[in-house]
């Protein structure tokens, strides 16, 4: 079930939700994220977990960019493949 | 979805025992960006087995999450398993080793060198001994 309603957006934002092809959608999985990052904020802050510093937030980004350019590389992943069966046959280190 | 890093036991204890605030940091990260860490079902029961009772209040909220998965160990894992423990030691470290390789994700662990038995370095994410 959906409601419609109107809402305000800044400009810039507002061409950003124009220029999806499933506006509510897009809208729908933004506020969705917020929920999951304010619950687990929540949780963490119960726990005694604050914010994320942003020193800390660009190192962790970087760390991912980093992640995900090794992932593409092919090489990298046959040489964990050739490890992982050197392993399973007995014959590590080589 | 995303799998960014793996918590391995002591990796668990360390958040529980709030001595590793960098995962609570990737905690959040996760939820903004919609990504996920995995952790071995070998290390959670590791870190019951040696959590105090508040470590257990910390574990029980930190595996409800969403952005925690817990990957079984199964019957295919046992034999290289069992192998990767002769190099590196207990088995839950063991499993995280195999769940990093074969998902290409890097492991936040307290027992670096012992995971640098098996693991080249861009796998390892240091944290402090608890």
């Amino acid at each position: 079930m959906t409601v419609k309603f109107t809402i305000s957006l800044p400009n810039d934002l507002a061409a950003l939700v124009r220029s999806q092809p499933n506006t509510s959608g897009y809208i729908a999985d933004a506020i969705r994220i917020r929920q999951r990052v304010d619950a687990t904020q929540a949780a963490l802050a119960a726990a005694g977990i604050g914010p994320i510093p942003p020193e800390v937030r660009e190192q962790i980004e970087a760390s991912v960019r980093e992640l995900q350019r090794r992932r593409a590389d092919p090489k990298w992943r046959a040489e964990l493949d050739a490890r992982l069966a050197a392993i399973n046959a007995g014959k590590f280190p080589a | 979805v995303t799998v960014i890093r793996l918590l391995d036991t002591g990796a668990l204890l360390a958040y529980a025992q709030d001595d590793a605030p960098v995962v609570g940091s990737y905690l959040v990260s996760c939820a903004e960006n919609g990504w996920q860490m995995q952790t071995s079902s070998v290390c959670v029961a590791e870190a019951y087995r040696s959590a105090t009772d508040d470590a257990v209040d910390l574990l029980d909220l930190l595996l409800s999450l969403p952005q925690v998965d817990v990957v079984e160990c199964t019957a295919n894992d046992g034999r290289i398993t069992g192998l990767l423990g002769k190099h590196v030691g207990r088995l839950g470290l063991a499993h995280s080793c195999l769940l990093a390789m074969s998902s290409q994700t890097p492991l936040f662990t307290a027992e670096a060198a012992e995971a640098g038995r098996v693991l080249d370095g861009f796998l390892i994410e240091e944290l402090p001994k608890g």
